[in-house]
């Protein structure tokens, strides 16, 4: 079986973000973010996959970007991930926990995102 | 309309016509999704998809996660309607800050989702886009364009913004 799995502790990573000074200029400072991280656990439970489902309103660039933020990945793996959304009307951007899977959705939706849970074959 | 970005991601719209700010002002109305069915779903859709959704999971959902979800949708039009407050004084302009400009894109983003189920409006379908002009929704259509124009600008901002 081949599984990605996120461990709470693992998941969440110190990363430096880029934010705006009242002057108007770019400083960095740290912010807690929450990230997939592949943790070494393993788990009984069956994998939860997230869906993104096609919609005819949200731009083909926004998707792009909700989904580099919300998991992180690289934009040509983001950019992939929303072509297959566009032209085979859904994606899995994400497999594991279910617990991790509703907080992913959540993010998705919060974006306005068409975005479910659907439990993996 | 006239709409500058700077390097910030800061976006200044000017010249913005009488019908263009009355459309900006109409966002709240048309992004209220209540009594519509279809427009609600879209909005807060289902958690869990297919033939493994089970009632408790949609009624779990919906007592704790569905509350985040509309505050955070109010939260962004309440910031929208505060933006074009401020700059009541001047009515053909508007600036919207960097720290903002992820609220306006989902504030419109939000209208043009329940103005789509509302109204059926899909703009890659020329042939629905027609039988809405025949049933005389060209201001629907008028404001669903600029909301679409605007917010494909405020990717780019939210891009410059969130640097990626």
């Amino acid at each position: 079986m081949n599984r990605e799995e996120i461990s709470p502790s693992a998941a969440e990573a110190v990363v430096a973000v880029p934010v705006r000074a009242s002057g108007g200029d770019v400083v960095t400072a740290p912010e807690r973010v929450v990230r997939p991280v592949e943790s070494e656990e393993t788990s009984t439970e069956p994998p939860w996959n997230v869906v993104i489902f096609n919609d005819p309103v949200n731009l083909m660039q926004y998707v792009t970007l909700v989904i580099q933020r919300v998991f992180g990945y690289p934009k040509g793996k983001a950019e992939s991930m929303m072509l297959d959304v566009h032209h085979k009307g859904k994606c899995v951007v994400w497999s594991g926990p279910r617990e991790r899977a509703e907080y992913y959705t959540q993010q998705l939706q919060s974006h306005q995102l068409l975005a479910s849970m659907q439990k993996a074959d | 309309m006239r709409i500058r970005m700077n390097s910030s991601g800061a976006v200044s719209i000017t010249e913005i016509s009488p019908w263009e700010m009355k459309a900006l002002r109409a966002v709240p109305v048309l992004a209220d999704a209540s009594g519509h069915e279809g427009a609600m779903r879209r909005l807060f859709p289902v958690p869990v998809a297919g033939e493994d959704a089970e009632p408790e999971d949609e009624a779990e959902w919906d007592e704790f996660v569905r509350p985040e979800l509309e505050e955070r949708f109010a939260a962004n039009l309440d910031e929208f309607a505060a933006g074009l407050a401020r700059e009541s004084g001047t009515p053909d302009r508007l600036r919207i800050e960097p720290g903002q400009v992820e609220s306006w894109y989902l504030a419109l983003n939000q209208a043009r989702l329940v103005m789509s189920e509302r109204f059926g409006i899909d703009t890659g379908d020329a042939d629905r886009t027609m039988e809405l002009v025949a049933e005389g929704k060209l201001e629907t259509l008028y404001h669903y364009e600029l909301y679409t124009e605007l917010c494909g600008w405020l990717v780019y901002a939210l891009k410059r913004v969130t640097g990626m």
